[in-house]
Formats: C-alpha cells, structure tokens, sequence
C-alpha cells in the first residue's frame, strides 16, 4: 500500500488512537479509497469474529461447581439460566444425593421396561407364530427417535422423569406433555454423558427432547420476559444517544457490550422458542438479532450515521413497543 | 459469606458464555472441551483465588487462567476427546432453513479456520479484543504482555486474517467463474 497507515487504522477501530491522530487519519481515510477499504476489511473481520456463535449451549456445571454456585440464592440466580441448568427454585438447592437417587431408580426402571419389551414379543411369537408384534416394540426400535435417543439427543422425556429430575418446585404441570406408552419408557443414559468430560448440553431436534440442561423448563417464560425487558432498555437507551456538534456520537462502549451480552441470550432463547414452536417469540427474536449485532459491532464512538441508520431500523420495525407489550404478556402467562 | 457467593454466582452468570465462547475459538471450535474448561477456570477461582482477588480483577485472571488451560491442552496434542467433538458436530441443532444452516456453518468453519492460522498470543489477543472488547491495557493485564506488544499483535493478527481473506475471495471467485 502506497500510504501505510494500517497500523494506524488497527487502533483506530479499537479506539486506540489519541484523539488528534484519529481526527487526522479519519480525514486521510475520506480521501484515500485504499486505506479506507483497509477499514472497512478490519471492521468485517470484526464482525465475523463477534458474530461467532458456540457450538452449544452452556451445560450443566460439573457438581463441585453447582454446589458452589446454588449456595446463592440471589432472585438471578434463581430465574437466569443459571438456575435451569443447576435444577434450583426458590428454595431449593441442587441436591446431588437427590440426583443420585434419582438417577439410580431411572436406569432400574430403563432397564426393566426395556427388557420387558425386547422379550414380551418373542414370548408372545413363541406362543402364537401368527401373532403380529405390538405396534409400541416395532416403534420403539426403529424410528429416528430411537436412534436418537441412543445418541443422547433423545425426544421429550416423560413427565414422570422430569419431575424426578427437576425436583418439586418444578413440578408445573404441562398439559403439552402428554406421554404415550413408547414415551414413557425412560431411555438409557448414553455412554458418553458419563465419561469426562461430564454433563454436555446438546440442543435437542425441533419438536424434540428434554435434555435437563436444555433451556426449555418452567423457567423459559421468566427469562423470556427478562430478555424482553432488558432489550426493550437498551434500545430505549440507544435510541435517546446524543450526538455531539462534531457529528459523532457519545461513546456507547456500555451499549455495545450490552448488547453483545443480550445477543447471546437472544439466539439461545429463539432456538428454544423455534424448537418449541412459538412462532411468536421466535419471530420477534429473529427481528431483534441484527439490531442487536449491528449495536454490537458498532465502534465504540461511531458516526451520526451509523447510529441514525440503526434507530430508523429500531423505529421501523416498532421492536419498543412490541418488546414491551411481550414482556408483560410473557410474564403475566409466568404468573 | 452469602454475599461473596452471590458476587460468584453474578460473575458464573455474566461470563461464562463469553468464557465459553473464547476458548471455543481457541480451541478449533472444539465445544464441549471448551464447557469444560470454562468450569474447571471457574472451579480453580472459587478455591484458590476468589478471597484474594482486588475487586474487578476476577474478570481478568479468569480468561488468564482459561487461556493456559488453553495451551495445556495444545500441549497435549489434541486426541483428548475429539471423537466427543465429532459426535457433537454431527449432532448440531438444525435451523428450519437447510441453506441458511449451511452458510452459518460455513462462516464459522471460516472464522476457526482463519483463526487456527494466526500464532496462539496473537490469536489470543485478538479474541479478546474482538469478542471480549477489552483495552489493550486490559488485554496486556490478561496475558501479562506489555500494551506495546498487544498492539502489534493484533496488528499482525488482523493483517495475517485479511491477507487470508483476500486470497480466499479471490480463490472463490475464480472457481466461481
């Protein structure tokens, strides 16, 4: 490159630059196409790192740290996805000896129906030759689902084993949940949930399972209401941003990090609601991720414009006043 | 004592995510050693460190920490439970749409790719500036390397990624047409 200033550039997207220096290259980039291409890729390559999303969703911390973290009984930690993943409610701690129990009387139960049904058939042809199999075995052993459950990633676990598991005040009854005789055979544990390293969250198929470290659970509408809220904060306080005689906007570090922060949330809470079908939530998450992206990525003091173009897509796309209106609708159902 | 588990509990809720999500980067995308890690990080803050640390600092020696668990697992050659990683590729959440599940992944095969090329300090630091939006001072803090060097390592990461890019655009448009 003719003119050099890339390394200039790098600090000048991270806000690095001394002030009078960021006024002279932001000057230089108006006139130099090159260095300002130079920008532009830095910004790009920024976006595509932040946009990076994990692979999985956060699991279920290991026992040592769940006991350390359930010792709190801050109302967050009781209504964030904390609280699901350590299986706490309002008064209640993770237990492991309650886990163990219940974990011990599941795999008894797994094995027992899993045995009775893998032998009632040949009984049952050993009896009678022309005695067609019981449509629940022929199911059971040849569906997707079965060979999902086999690789951990298993559908909806009856409601028998989530109230083992979440213990009781998780007991909320779910007239969604509505087990048949296939359903409420508890599955076996697969193998890998027991070798280190332990208790990996995988999300579950749309219209699948129940995994206990899956988002889904009683909880899913508070932390939705919340989400709502705190989104709803952040664009109100983004759309009433001052924009300063230079044409530049005050700084919005804490907007940004906010923002990446929400983001996060954002996409774990529409794969839940896409998986769950509420096409509602899902709908109105999917139009608030890139407003929150974009907020994200933005530098930490961007231009009139940028900021402008932002707050016409918020305006446009009404996102206040439905966030609002969700999150009341949202935490009322809660209640 | 109830005070300083809250205080726990607060900073488990607000970081380990990001946490998470930095040391998947580091590590190749592999996700569920990632978790682990993450927990063992905050494992080894509450027994060894949580009393001691000044206020703000926990942040920091967090990712410090995270981030020489990192190298440790570089330094034992990668085997450990990569069939465990493979198993959770495969079994990634779909989207509904199939194209736009495949592009997703494309752009983050991309990403761990370009990222896997840089040297690991420069890899590090960068991470922590883009996703993590930390100063270089922070960053210098975290990897106890002075702000010059934070500079230029990210310099150099960024020039490294966007040399890559450019090569791969133009190898992608050349096969395009």
């Amino acid at each position: 490159m003719g003119c050099d200033q890339t390394e200039k550039i790098s600090l000048l997207v991270d806000g690095e630059l001394a002030t009078e220096d960021a006024r002279a290259l932001e000057q230089h980039l108006s006139t130099c196409s090159q260095c300002d291409q130079v920008r532009a890729d830095f910004l790009g390559l920024r976006s595509q790192i932040s946009a990076y999303a994990p692979l999985l969703e956060p699991s279920k911390p290991r026992p040592a740290l769940a006991r350390v973290l359930s010792k709190s009984h801050t109302k967050s930690a009781q209504t964030g996805w904390l609280a699901r993943l350590l299986g706490v409610g309002d008064a209640h701690g993770f237990n492991t000896r309650f886990a163990a129990v219940a974990a011990l009387v599941l795999m008894t139960l797994a094995i027992g129906t899993i045995a009775f049904l893998r032998y009632r058939p040949q009984r049952e042809l050993a009896s009678n030759n022309f005695t067609v199999p019981s449509p629940g075995v022929s199911q059971s052993s040849g569906t997707p689902e079965a060979s999902d459950q086999l690789a951990g990633n298993s559908g909806r676990k009856p409601a028998k084993v989530q109230q083992r598991e979440t213990g009781p005040t998780r007991r909320k009854p779910n007239s969604r949940i509505k087990p048949t005789r296939e359903q409420s055979v508890p599955k076996p544990l697969p193998q890998f949930q027991n070798a280190a390293p332990p208790n990996y969250a995988l999300v579950n198929e749309p219209g699948g399972g129940n995994d206990p470290a899956s988002i889904r659970s009683g909880d899913t509408e508070a932390l939705t209401a919340r989400h709502f809220e705190q989104s709803e904060l952040l664009l109100r306080s983004f759309r009433n941003l001052r924009v300063t005689r230079a044409g530049r906007t005050t700084e919005i570090a804490y907007e940004r990090r906010r923002a990446q922060q929400l983001l996060y949330r954002n996409i774990m809470i529409r794969r839940e609601a896409d998986n769950d079908g509420d096409v509602q939530v899902a709908t109105l998450l999917s139009s608030l991720e890139p407003i929150l992206l974009d907020i994200a990525n933005l530098r930490d003091k961007p231009g009139n414009s940028e900021v402008q173009t932002i707050k016409e897509r918020v305006e446009r796309t009404s996102l206040v006043p439905l966030l609002q209106i969700n999150s009341v609708a949202v935490a009322r159902a809660n209640d | 004592m109830a005070s300083e588990d809250e205080e726990f509990t607060t900073l488990f809720q607000d970081f380990y995510p990001s946490l998470c999500r930095f040391l998947e980067c580091l590590l190749d995308g592999r996700a569920a050693l990632a978790q682990d890690l993450a927990q063992e990080s905050f494992l080894q803050l509450h027994r060894t460190a949580w009393s001691k640390l000044p206020p703000g600092e926990a942040r920091f020696w967090l990712y410090r920490v995270a981030r020489n668990f990192a190298i440790n697992e570089f330094r034992k050659g990668q085997t450990r439970s990569r069939l465990f990683e493979h198993l959770v590729k495969v079994m990634r959440p779909r989207r509904r749409n199939p194209e736009e599940e495949y592009e997703a992944q494309e752009q983050q095969r991309m990403v761990l790719e370009m990222l896997q090329n840089l040297p690991e300090g420069q890899r590090t630091a960068l991470l922590l500036r883009e996703q993590e939006q930390l100063s270089y001072r922070e960053i210098g803090h975290v990897l106890n390397i002075s702000e010059s060097k934070v500079k230029i390592d990210i310099f150099r990461a960024r020039t490294t990624l966007r040399e890559t890019w450019s090569r791969r655009n133009q190898a992608f448009s050349a096969r395009g047409h």
